[in-house]
């Protein structure tokens, strides 16, 4: 039966990509849910039965990574997943002895009868006190928020991305693409949301770096994490009510009990750019609980090219450093961390316009208006950021059950600017920002009973947002400071294996002290004057600075219900109510942008914008097959867009206006992912995605949603041992049929007249097919010491493409081929 | 319980001082003067010794130069930053100081002037003229639309329609020159 699903979803891929008629991809895609339905009946014989369970850190609430799982009286050995999984196959119906064990702890037997009837998690406690000692129950079903749509990237996959970014790795699950402005700048897009309404958060850390702008890319290194998920619920109300995209949540993994010295160093070199990053990691840590752990990265890379010519302004210089330190005395335990990120990153030259007309040029060009000879050196425009992150946190078990934690964190980003200046302007940032962020939180966390789990909290925070006036530029936006406090609460509710519910809730007070200079005639022509008559002005002349307050109360909730109908079958369905108060940008941006040739201003009058979001999910994870697809409804209500407005006549020309502005709308779709292992050494692959998002206020598509995409990897691993893999990859992306009509007129000069003529920048490039092959192995000269190999051939055809996500599609391809070699030695 | 309250009261204390000293008395932010802005432009226009000015001011949205028919006009553009009318910034000086990266172009395909270089215009390290000054002969009465362009980091110095120099436009002006008898 599984044999038939998947040859029927092949089939229905392989149509995908024959047809990019969005109707057939709706077919296609309900058509492979239909057959993952069918197949999750699943035919049994004699001693062909399984056993899965899940190993819990009782305290922790994380699953027990690389736990040892012996099914005693059988040569049967197997150990725990990231996730804290195992599965044991080809067992007959009886009642087995099954022995853990784990650095952590001692080992400990339990008795299991096979068939497995539920689902089972163990759960693994420290007795306090005497690190020895280990209870293990399964009297619950306490799996970690286990109601909540999560996925994610392990450590291995995370080392396959080595020398990428963030928004580049996470783009290989389901329901996530990037917003590119180019090649090396790249934000998440989860769910057809991005910027302001995907939270980042970095060891417990909410990231704080003007992540409004649709060009800033998220300031952190991915090499100093282990694991990335992808939350979208209840658990996402610590770190904010504001996202309703979803949380990225990046961890390092736990530090085992016992001396420990793990290193690695590695290297990625890359074809395209020619250059490379080296990478240095290094995790420490004792018996007694003190652990360190110190990440080193350095990355280089020029111009990049298509798949003909140089991408002139495209290098890459970044810089990163974080070290971690602390103890865990499973009592009481502490932690203090500073993380360093600096990157300098090139924009495409010809991508800088001064007016419609040279955009016009370059939407007509098929090349780049400028290529220069191959170089290292970064020219403008550029982007340099810094970032330092600095963290403590402490935490306290109390009455067995309880634990409360307490966390301070303090972020400086540094971001500038260059442009394509004049004269002695030429050295000097068009954008200079600094944001200073202070982070207080208080966090509470207890069991009652054996079912209910309660956490809630308290945290502060204080922003404070210079723009140096230094640049000789109107700033983009204001000096302002943004205080903000919350109140959040949680309660997860596990009757038994079957059910897991939790509700939860954040209430969050946000105020804005912004100074901010306006034009004369624009504060009057735009009616702030009338509205706003409690906005104290001081008079400048032509300028007028007002001094504006502003505040938001937000209240955000969120309800997740995950039912388990077999051991390894589950339903998941969420619920979640954002309100996001407006970021400084929507509020009060004002400004030439230059990729776009646009002029971009904020609105004051913005209220809090409030979504409503229904995940339904199911996942499944069987032996050879599993699957996990989801459908999703968002209602969108004062959604904060930017969209045209009007035209402003400047010395350059006619300027369109783009202006912030909220709608009302909605958000669809559908995600799904499935992997069919039918023999040990053979692996597919699918990750499929599809997503409508309409504005009902002016009944047309909204802008930038991710058009359909499907990735399928096709894995052989011809040798178990060595590390031996070889896979192919096909991403295919058809063309977004579905988007706003933004064109507008140019005029040109016709035989002494003016001519208008439409300027098209609204319709999508067309549909792409791209292939990757990665071949990897391992060699290992002792017990723990290994080198890892990996060839990496991203876009293998040297396919010329546009994105319809990358902001400068206008003026260039994308990357063509770029052939990668990693190594690693782990010792 | 002792040994833990300390230390913690301390760390609150040590954090609550952060506070107060990292957010700043709220400073007045000083106004940006833009120093790249171009704002005004004006055409110096002469013919038998006499010149009439024109400007044009940022925000207007039509410009003429009324000309006389079958007639020379020498033309001299320059840019000006009148942000602060008290102190009207020159960018001419700085356009000629980096004459390699600039280059001023007037495209015409009209049939009622003839727009052509000047020896007295500034010239750049290769000789090629500015275009800051021009040479206008009108021929019949009529009407037609005369593009400036002021064009930044330019491939080309010379070409006979704006997409021949690339670069960055930094002022693009429509002159209506209506040309009487």
């Amino acid at each position: 039966m599984p044999i038939l699903a998947v040859k029927q979803t092949c089939k229905s891929t392989l149509m995908s990509l024959l047809l990019s008629n969005f109707t057939r991809e709706w077919v296609v895609f309900t058509g492979s849910l239909f057959f993952l339905f069918l197949s999750s009946a699943w035919g049994q014989e004699n001693c062909s039965y399984s056993f899965q369970a899940q190993l819990i850190d009782l305290h922790e609430d994380s699953p027990l990574v690389d736990a040892r799982i012996v099914l005693l009286g059988t040569d049967k050995i197997t150990s725990s997943t990231e996730e804290g999984r195992f599965q044991i196959q080809g067992l007959c119906p009886g009642t087995y002895k099954i022995k853990f064990s784990h650095p952590l702890c001692d080992p400990q037997t339990k008795t299991i009868q096979i068939p497995q009837k539920k689902p089972f998690v163990f759960h693994l406690e420290h007795h306090v006190n005497t690190l020895a000692e280990i209870i293990v129950s399964e009297e619950s079903f306490k799996k970690i928020r286990k109601s909540q749509v999560e996925s994610g990237l392990n450590t291995n996959e995370l080392i396959r991305q080595q020398g990428g970014n963030l928004a580049t790795a996470l783009s290989e699950l389901s329901g996530v693409n990037k917003l590119q402005t180019g090649t090396g700048l790249a934000k998440p897009i989860i769910h057809g949301m991005y910027g302001s309404r995907v939270g980042i958060v970095m060891d417990g850390v909410r990231l704080q770096d003007q992540e409004w702008g649709a060009d800033h890319a998220p300031t952190l290194d991915i090499n100093a994490a282990d694991n990335i998920k992808i939350i979208k619920g209840a658990g996402v109300l610590r770190y904010g009510g504001d996202t309703p995209g979803g949380i990225i949540v990046l961890q390092k993994n736990r530090k085992a009990f016992q001396d420990t010295l793990i290193n690695r160093i590695g290297t990625t070199l890359e074809s395209n750019g020619r250059g490379g990053g080296l990478f240095a990691k290094s995790q420490w840590s004792n018996g007694l609980g003190s652990y360190a752990q110190f990440n080193i990265t350095a990355k280089r890379l020029g111009d990049l090219m298509t798949s003909e010519d140089v991408l002139s302004n495209t290098g890459l210089a970044e810089k990163a450093f974080a070290l971690t330190w602390g103890r865990n005395k499973i009592q009481s335990g502490w932690e203090a961390s500073y993380r360093f990120y600096d990157t300098q990153i090139g924009i495409l030259r010809s991508a800088h316009v001064g007016n419609t007309g040279d955009l016009a040029r370059a939407i007509a060009s098929p090349k780049p208006i400028i290529i220069e000879p191959f170089t290292y050196s970064l020219g403008v425009p550029r982007q340099e950021n810094q970032h330092h992150n600095g963290k403590l946190s402490y935490f306290k078990r109390f009455h067995e059950v309880s634990k409360w934690e307490f966390n301070y964190n303090v972020q400086w980003n540094h971001r500038q600017e260059f442009d394509v200046r004049r004269g002695e302007l030429k050295k000097r940032p068009a954008i200079d920002l600094s944001l200073w962020t202070q982070d207080l939180e208080v966090f509470l966390e207890t069991r009652l009973g054996q079912n209910y789990k309660l956490s809630g909290g308290l945290s502060g925070k204080i922003q404070d947002n210079f723009s140096d006036p230094e640049t000789g530029v109107k700033r983009l936006i204001p000096d302002h400071n943004k205080y903000q406090w919350a109140a959040f609460s949680s309660l997860q509710y596990a009757p038994d294996n079957q059910w897991n519910i939790d509700a939860g809730f954040r209430f969050e007070g946000i105020h804005y002290a912004a100074q901010k200079y306006y034009d004369e005639k624009d504060w009057m022509n735009r009616g702030y004057a009338v509205d706003f008559p409690n906005i104290s002005i001081v008079d400048y002349g032509t300028q007028l600075l007002a001094a504006i307050d502003l505040n938001f109360l937000t209240f955000s909730s969120s309800l997740g219900i995950g039912y388990n109908w077999t051991p390894t079958q589950q339903l998941l369905f969420n619920f979640n109510h954002s309100e996001r108060a407006p970021n400084p940008s929507e509020l009060f941006s004002d400004g030439l942008h230059h990729a776009l040739a646009t002029i971009e201003y904020g609105e004051l009058r913005l209220q809090k914008e409030q979504v409503n979001k229904w995940i339904l999910g199911v996942d499944s994870q069987q032996e050879k097959f599993q699957y996990a697809a989801s459908v999703y409804y968002s209602d969108l209500r004062n959604y904060i867009i930017i969209e045209p407005n009007g035209f402003e006549q400047t010395v350059r020309g006619a300027f369109p206006v783009w202006q912030y502005q909220s709608v009302m709308g909605n958000l669809a779709g559908m995600d799904l992912d499935l992997v069919y292992s039918p023999r040990p050494w053979l692996q597919y692959k699918l990750t499929n995605s599809i997503i409508r998002g309409h504005d009902r206020t002016r009944d047309r598509p909204l802008i930038d949603i991710p058009p359909f995409s499907l990735r399928q990897q096709l894995t052989w691993m011809p040798l178990q041992k060595g590390g031996w893999e070889i896979s192919l990859k096909h991403h295919y992306t058809a063309q977004q049929t579905r988007f706003p009509d933004n064109n507008f007129d140019y005029n040109r000069l016709v035989d002494g007249a003016l001519v208008a003529t439409r300027i098209d920048i609204s319709t999508p490039p067309k549909r792409f097919h791209l292939w990757e092959v990665n071949w990897a192995f391992r060699i290992q000269n002792k017990a723990r010491k290994f080198w890892d190999f990996r060839i990496i051939v991203d876009n293998l055809t040297n396919t010329s493409y546009r994105n319809y996500l990358n902001r400068l599609r206008f003026y260039a391809d994308e990357m063509g081929r770029n052939i990668k070699l990693q190594v690693n030695y782990n010792f | 319980m002792k040994t833990f309250k300390y230390p913690l009261f301390g760390a609150l204390l040590a954090i609550g001082l952060l506070f107060t000293q990292c957010s700043k008395d709220d400073d007045t932010p000083e106004p940006v003067n833009e120093e790249e802005v171009i704002n005004r432009v004006t055409f110096d226009v002469t013919a038998d010794g006499s010149t009439t000015t024109y400007t044009w001011e940022e925000g207007a949205t039509s410009f003429s130069l009324p000309l006389k028919a079958n007639k020379a006009y020498e033309v001299a553009v320059s840019f000006f930053n009148a942000t602060d009318p008290a102190e009207v910034e020159a960018i001419n000086p700085e356009v000629i100081e980096e004459a390699d990266e600039h280059q001023v172009f007037y495209e015409n395909s009209s049939s009622v002037v003839a727009i052509a270089s000047v020896s007295s215009d500034n010239k750049d390290s290769a000789g090629n003229p500015l275009g800051l000054k021009t040479e206008w002969t009108t021929t019949a009465a009529g009407e037609a639309v005369v593009r400036l362009y002021l064009i930044h980091e330019p491939s080309t110095k010379s070409g006979a329609s704006r997409a021949d120099f690339g670069g960055e436009t930094d002022v693009q002006i429509d002159i209506n020159v209506a040309v009487t008898e």
